[in-house]
């Protein structure tokens, strides 16, 4: 699904070069449950944003479902966004002027989808995520929890088959924080890819594989097993 | 783009949800096609007023202007023996003499600002000027200087509270007249207007007045065809009368009529073009709001790449938005340019209607303005960087 093949993502400040990624390779198969674990400046939001397509590397290949980001133009990117990738953002990302199944049928609009599918695909991603009967409410009318599953049924409409969540309980309440997590687990049960970005072990726990990174390289990675058995029950 | 229904509903969401800045905005455009649209109005409906006129005076008139004071004047009696000595080139011809201020009295009632034209039978004709009642100036009172009399209807009644003037009495600056007609009413008989007016004999006037010269002959040539060669005759005429000295001019009716319906139309294409700039300026506005609110939106954006948006997409959500400002304000405009125009126009006694043409063009020029300064601003969108967008707080 998703092959990093030394990847170097360089940013020049002035006359200081940031090596926010610094040689990664890494292999996602499908319909795995991935969690890329490192602190704020490990260069694990590059790395998403690569996966995401929302960037290009300076060095080194990404390929996508087979495609190879780095040489595509800006039109392409945003068809394989669109296509292929659902993202479930920390600050859910809603647009506040849309009301819930409008932000749902966002993405779906811009795949080119007649009004009367998109109100369909919107609807049973919305019911999906058990919100059928708010619908029409705005964001403003939601708890966090309820956006955040809002944001879950707007990755899940256009059908991709990789779901990238950055720090999705990062903005919850533990009990909401719960629940998104459960969904995701449903979602990956149902045979979609996901990865998730997170600063927090537990969060990592649950999935089934965990990266850790760290200035811009992967310091490990291994089955969720293995991994909290190396750091005894903990994960460091 | 296949879907053009779902970026307009976006547009509109967001004009609605920004009304006082959308109708800020708006204002440039309305102020711009509305003004746009009312003078043009007021422009077109002056000139067709003053065509109107001078063609109802007639298009085969030519006016004579003596400007020469003392011996370089011409004799009435002798202008009118040549005119009519050529009755396959001339109608007719009027001597003129005219005075204002005039003092016009019956008993103890007067009124002070009427104005006075001295001339002969043939004025009614040439200018087409109708009775309401009695007669007109004749050729025998010009000839026995008779102290007749032929009354606008407003001292009619000033004068004699509307009764029937005929055969009474009035005093023109002090002098007895006797009231032989009525003009017919053509200003709602308000003051200082062509009904507060009296025609005597030109032979009485040029006494009467204390400037009493003949100085403009209206000469009414046969047909429109001999216009040109009355007009070669009459200068032919002035010329040996005048030896040497251009102290007279021969104007030509349809002449002037061209060179008015020309300026007029400058000036009304000017008035329109000055108004035209507030549309740019508006335009400018657009732009101006557009590029605060792309820089508002910016995480908009960026949500909406992220999730798929192509540039093409951003460019035309924020372009119809643009388009759709200065449609609308385009839209307000013309009705309030239409409705200023007619009131305007009503308010001055002209004419004014909005013509098709110029709406057209103005909300034209409009909506053209709102999609030329738009696309700036939604080009600099459309080229956001989705992750420094999507960081943007």
């Amino acid at each position: 699904m998703i092959r990093i093949e030394e990847m170097y993502k360089i940013y020049k400040m002035g006359d200081i070069e940031v090596r926010a990624l610094n040689g990664v390779s890494l292999h996602i198969k499908q319909h795995e449950f991935v969690a890329i674990v490192g602190p704020s400046g490990s260069g694990k939001s590059t790395l998403m944003n690569m996966i995401g397509a929302l960037d290009t590397p300076t060095s080194g290949k990404c390929f996508i479902d087979g495609q190879e980001i780095s040489q595509m133009s800006d039109n392409e990117l945003a068809l394989l966004r669109n296509k292929k990738l659902g993202f479930i953002f920390q600050q859910y990302n809603l647009l506040p002027r849309l009301n819930a199944i409008e932000n749902v049928e966002l993405p779906l609009t811009y795949a080119g989808y007649s009004a009367t599918e998109r109100r369909h695909m919107a609807k049973t991603a919305l019911e999906r995520v058990g919100l059928g009967d708010k619908m029409h409410h705005k964001p403003s009318e939601l708890s966090g929890g309820q956006q955040q599953r809002v944001s879950i049924a707007r990755a899940l409409s256009s059908r991709p088959q990789l779901i990238l969540a950055d720090e999705p309980t990062g903005a919850l309440d533990s009990k909401s924080g719960i629940e998104v997590m459960a969904m995701l687990k449903e979602i990956h049960a149902e045979g979609k890819t996901i990865v998730i970005i997170t600063h927090d072990n537990n969060i990592a726990k649950q999935a089934n594989r965990i990266i850790r990174i760290a200035d811009g390289e992967i310091v490990s990675d291994a089955d969720t097993e293995s991994a909290t058995k190396a750091g005894g029950g903990q994960l460091v | 783009m296949t879907d053009i229904v779902q970026p307009f509903k976006m547009a509109m969401k967001s004009i609605w949800g920004n009304k006082m800045r959308s109708v800020l905005t708006m204002l440039g455009s309305i102020i711009g096609v509305g003004s746009v649209i009312a003078l043009m109005a007021i422009g077109q409906g002056a000139t067709a007023q003053i065509t109107e006129q001078i063609a109802s005076a007639g298009t085969n008139l030519l006016t004579v202007n003596v400007m020469g004071r003392g011996s370089k004047t011409l004799d009435p009696d002798e202008m009118v023996e040549f005119i009519d000595a050529f009755p396959e080139l001339y109608s007719g011809v009027a001597p003129v003499v005219s005075g204002g201020g005039i003092m016009v009295k019956n008993g103890a009632k007067n009124t002070d600002s009427t104005s006075l034209t001295g001339t002969n039978e043939k004025y009614a004709d040439i200018r087409g000027i109708e009775l309401a009642d009695g007669r007109y100036i004749s050729a025998l009172d010009v000839a026995n200087r008779n102290r007749v009399v032929v009354i606008g209807t407003y001292l009619v009644n000033e004068l004699f509270d509307g009764a029937n003037p005929i055969g009474q009495k009035i005093k023109i600056n002090g002098t007895p007249f006797s009231v032989v007609g009525v003009l017919k009413e053509t200003q709602d008989s308000e003051e200082s207007t062509a009904d507060d007016a009296v025609v005597i004999p030109y032979s009485v006037a040029t006494r009467l007045l204390r400037n009493g010269v003949v100085r403009t002959y209206m000469v009414q040539s046969a047909d429109d065809e001999v216009t040109e060669a009355a007009k070669a005759q009459l200068k032919d005429y002035l010329g040996e009368k005048f030896v040497g000295s251009n102290t007279y001019t021969i104007t030509d009716q349809k002449e002037l009529m061209e060179t008015l319906d020309e300026a007029m139309g400058t000036m009304t294409a000017m008035l329109g073009g000055i108004a035209g700039i507030s549309l740019l300026v508006a335009g400018i506005g657009i732009m101006n709001i557009m590029l605060v609110s792309v820089t508002e939106r910016t995480r908009e954006i960026g949500i909406r790449k992220a999730i798929g948006a192509r540039r093409s997409h951003i460019l035309t959500q924020f372009l119809i938005e643009s388009a759709l400002i200065s449609c609308l304000g385009g839209i307000i405009g013309i009705v309030l340019g239409i409705w200023l125009g007619t009131t305007l126009g009503s308010l001055l006694g002209i004419g004014a209607t909005a013509s098709v043409g110029t709406i057209i063009v103005a909300f034209g020029f409009s909506v053209a303005m709102g999609l030329f300064f738009g696309f700036y601003p939604a080009n600099k969108a459309s080229k956001l960087n989705p992750i420094e967008a999507l960081r943007f707080e």
